[in-house]
C-alpha cells in the first residue's frame, strides 16, 4: 500500500520536473531568440523562468528525499555499526521533518500575505499560487521524512 | 537557555547525519529566534531563490552536463585529447589532465569525472606502462580538477553568496569565470610537466595527423559546445542564464538528435536526476543566504574579524592559516556546504585584510579543490577507492605527489594576486 503511493509519488515528481524544466527551457530559448530577432520579449518570460527555478528547487529536494540524495554529513555510517547507524538515522528523520514542518507552518504566513495584496504572478496565476509552493513541499517534506524511518531510500 | 538548546539541537542534527539544507535551516530558525524576528523571514528568503536570476543558469548548465555524461562523450573528448597531445612526453596523462578538467567543469566535482572518465583511463594509462600508482593516483586526483573552469557550479554559487554579502569591490560574475583560468592553466601545466618527467621510461607515441582528422571528425559536434559557453558570455550577446539554456538546449539536441545516444525514452530520467541534484544544492543555498543575512544582523563576521584581527595583523599570515583551515575543511565538508556556509563568515574577514573577493573565490575553490583528496576523509578518495576496489589507503599514497604538485600551485595562486586579478589589466 505504502510502496504503490509512493511509486504514484514519484510518478509525479518526475513527471512535474520534466513539466517544469522543459517550459524553463523553452522560454527561456524562445525570450532569446525573439529578443535578438524583433527586440520584443514574453511580459511574463523572465517571471516564469525564475518560478521554475523556485519550483524545481522545492520539488527537486522533495524527490532527493526518496533515494537519499541529499548531501550531509555521513560520519557516523562510517565509523559506527548498524544498530548505532538505524538509531541515528531515526533522530535525524524526525528534526529534518520538524523542520520541515516549522518551514511550512512559518511560510503559510507569507502565502496570505501574498494574498492580500493580490499581486500578479505569471499572467492570469496570481502570486501567492506560485509562493505556495514553499509551505505545500515544506509539508510534504516533512511527511517524507517521517515515512523515511521505516522505507529505507532506494 | 533556548538559544543553547537550539544549537544543541542544530549540532545533534549535524552529526546524526540530517540533509544539510535541513540543518541550515535550523540554524537560521535558531538565529532569527534568538533575535526576536518572526520566523515568516525563513520563507521570505527562500523565496529570494526566485528573485536571483543567476540561479536559473545552475539547472541548465547541470542538465547539460548531465545529457554529456550520459552520451559517448567522454569517450570522443578522450580520443580528440589523445590525437591532439598525446605525442608529447607523459602524453596520455596530460590527455588525463585536460579531459578530466573540462568533464569536471561541466559536471561539477559529483563524482561524475572519477566514475566515468576514470574507468576509460585508468586501463588506458596501466596498458601504456604508466605505473598503476601513478595512474591511480592521476585518477582520484583529477576528479576535482577543473572546478576553477567555466561554468563550474561551484564558482556560480561562489559568485551568488559574495553578491549577496556585498562587501569589498564589486565584481561581476563574468570576472570571477575570467579569473579562474590562468590558475586552472597553471595546475594543469604544472601537473603535466611533473607527469612528464615522472613517465620519462614511457615510449613516446608519434603524432598522426589522420587519427587528429578521424577525431575531430567524431567530435564535430561537440566542440562548438565551449564556444556556445565562452563566446556567448564574453560576447556580451548573452547574459549568463542564458548562455546557459544555449549550451542546454545545444547538448540536448545534438545527443538526443544527431548522435542519438541519450534516446527519447531515457531523458525523462536524465532530466530528474539533474534537477533533483540541482535541487538539493539550491535549497541548500537558500537556506544559507537565510543564515547569511542573520549573521549579516548580528554582525557575526564583524566579530570574528575583530577578534582574529589581534592575534594577526599580517595578511600574508591570515592567508597561510586560511588555506591550512580550507584544506582541514575541504576533507571534511564537500565543496556545496562549505561555500555556503564558511564564505558568509570568511568573506568579509578576508576583506578585512584587503583581499580581492575575486582573489578570495579563486584560493577558495583552489583548496577546496585539494581537499577532495586530502586524507582521511576527502570524498573522491571513497568514491575511486569504491569504483576501482582499491583500498583507501593505497590511495593516499599514490595521491600524494599530485597534492604536492597542487600545493605549489596554490601557493603561487594565493601569494601571487595577479594570477587571478589579470582580467584588470584588460
Amino acid at each position: 500500500m505504502l510502496s504503490r503511493l509512493l511509486r504514484y509519488l514519484r510518478w509525479l515528481e518526475s513527471g512535474a520536473l520534466v513539466a517544469l524544466f522543459l517550459a524553463m527551457l523553452g522560454v527561456a530559448c524562445y525570450q532569446i531568440v525573439i529578443r535578438n530577432l524583433f527586440g520584443t520579449g514574453l511580459g511574463w518570460g523572465d517571471e516564469l523562468v525564475r518560478m521554475a527555478v523556485l519550483w524545481i528547487t522545492m520539488i527537486g529536494a522533495l524527490a532527493a528525499i526518496g533515494q537519499g540524495g541529499h548531501i550531509r554529513i555521513d560520519i557516523v555510517e562510517r565509523i559506527a555499526n548498524e544498530r548505532w547507524t538505524s538509531i541515528v538515522s531515526i533522530v535525524a528523520n524526525i528534526c529534518a521533518a520538524v523542520v520541515c514542518f516549522l518551514l511550512a507552518y512559518f511560510s503559510i504566513q507569507f502565502v496570505v500575505w501574498e494574498f492580500q495584496d493580490g499581486l500578479a504572478g505569471i499572467g492570469v496565476i496570481p502570486s501567492w499560487v506560485l509562493v505556495a509552493i514553499i509551505p505545500f513541499a515544506g509539508f510534504a517534506m516533512g511527511l517524507r521524512f517521517l515515512i523515511q524511518i521505516f522505507v529505507k531510500p532506494q | 537557555m533556548i538559544v543553547a538548546l537550539g544549537i544543541a539541537v542544530v549540532i545533534v542534527m549535524a552529526v546524526c547525519g540530517a540533509p544539510l539544507f535541513t540543518v541550515i535551516l535550523a540554524a537560521a530558525m535558531v538565529g532569527f529566534l534568538a533575535s526576536g524576528i518572526d520566523l515568516v523571514v525563513v520563507a521570505i528568503e527562500l523565496y529570494r531563490i526566485a528573485d536571483t536570476p543567476l540561479l536559473v543558469a545552475l539547472p541548465l548548465f547541470t542538465f547539460a552536463g548531465y545529457v554529456l555524461a550520459e552520451a559517448n562523450t567522454s569517450q570522443r573528448l578522450m580520443d580528440l585529447t589523445k590525437a591532439l597531445v598525446g605525442w608529447m612526453p607523459g602524453g596520455l596523462a596530460i590527455v588525463g589532465f585536460i579531459v578530466c578538467a573540462l568533464f569536471t567543469a561541466l559536471t561539477g566535482a559529483s563524482g561524475v569525472t572519477i566514475v566515468a572518465i576514470g574507468a576509460l583511463l585508468l586501463p588506458m594509462l596501466v596498458q601504456s606502462d604508466y605505473p598503476e600508482r601513478f595512474s591511480l593516483g592521476l585518477v582520484t586526483s583529477s576528479g576535482s580538477l577543473g572546478l576553477l573552469i567555466v561554468p563550474s557550479v561551484p564558482l556560480i554559487l561562489y559568485g551568488v553568496i559574495a553578491q549577496q554579502l556585498d562587501v569589498g569591490e564589486a565584481f561581476t560574475i563574468q570576472e570571477l569565470f575570467l579569473a579562474g583560468m590562468v590558475p586552472a592553466l597553471l595546475m594543469v601545466i604544472a601537473l603535466s610537466v611533473w607527469a612528464g618527467v615522472r613517465n620519462r621510461h614511457v615510449p613516446l607515441t608519434p603524432f598522426d595527423g589522420k587519427q587528429l582528422w578521424k577525431a575531430v571528425v567524431a567530435c564535430r559536434w561537440e566542440i562548438p559546445l565551449p564556444l556556445v559557453v565562452l563566446g556567448g558570455i564574453y560576447s556580451g550577446f548573452f547574459a549568463i542564464s542564458e548562455a546557459a539554456a544555449m549550451t542546454a538546449l545545444y547538448a540536448l539536441i545534438v545527443e538526443v538528435f544527431v548522435y542519438k545516444e541519450v534516446s527519447l525514452k531515457r531523458l525523462p530520467g536524465v532530466i530528474r536526476e539533474s534537477m533533483i541534484m540541482v535541487g538539493s544544492i539550491i535549497l541548500i543555498l537558500g537556506g544559507a543566504l537565510a543564515l547569511t543575512n542573520y549573521f549579516i544582523d548580528a554582525q557575526i563576521p564583524q566579530k570574528i574579524f575583530e577578534f582574529i584581527n589581534v592575534q594577526i595583523q599580517n595578511p600574508l599570515v591570515f592567508l597561510i592559516l586560511l588555506n591550512i583551515v580550507l584544506l582541514l575543511l575541504g576533507a571534511v565538508l564537500d565543496i556545496f556546504s562549505a561555500i555556503v556556509i564558511i564564505v558568509p563568515l570568511l568573506l568579509p574577514v578576508a576583506v578585512g585584510y584587503g583581499i580581492h573577493p575575486v582573489h578570495l573565490g579563486i584560493i577558495f575553490i583552489a583548496n577546496l579543490q585539494i581537499g577532495y583528496f586530502t586524507p582521511p576523509i576527502g570524498m573522491n578518495l571513497f568514491i575511486a577507492s569504491y569504483r576501482f576496489k582499491k583500498s583507501v589507503v593505497d590511495l593516499y599514497a599514490a595521491t600524494l605527489p599530485f597534492m604536492a604538485v597542487l600545493l605549489i600551485v596554490l601557493l603561487l595562486i594565493t601569494y601571487v594576486p595577479a594570477l587571478s586579478m589579470w582580467y584588470q589589466l584588460l
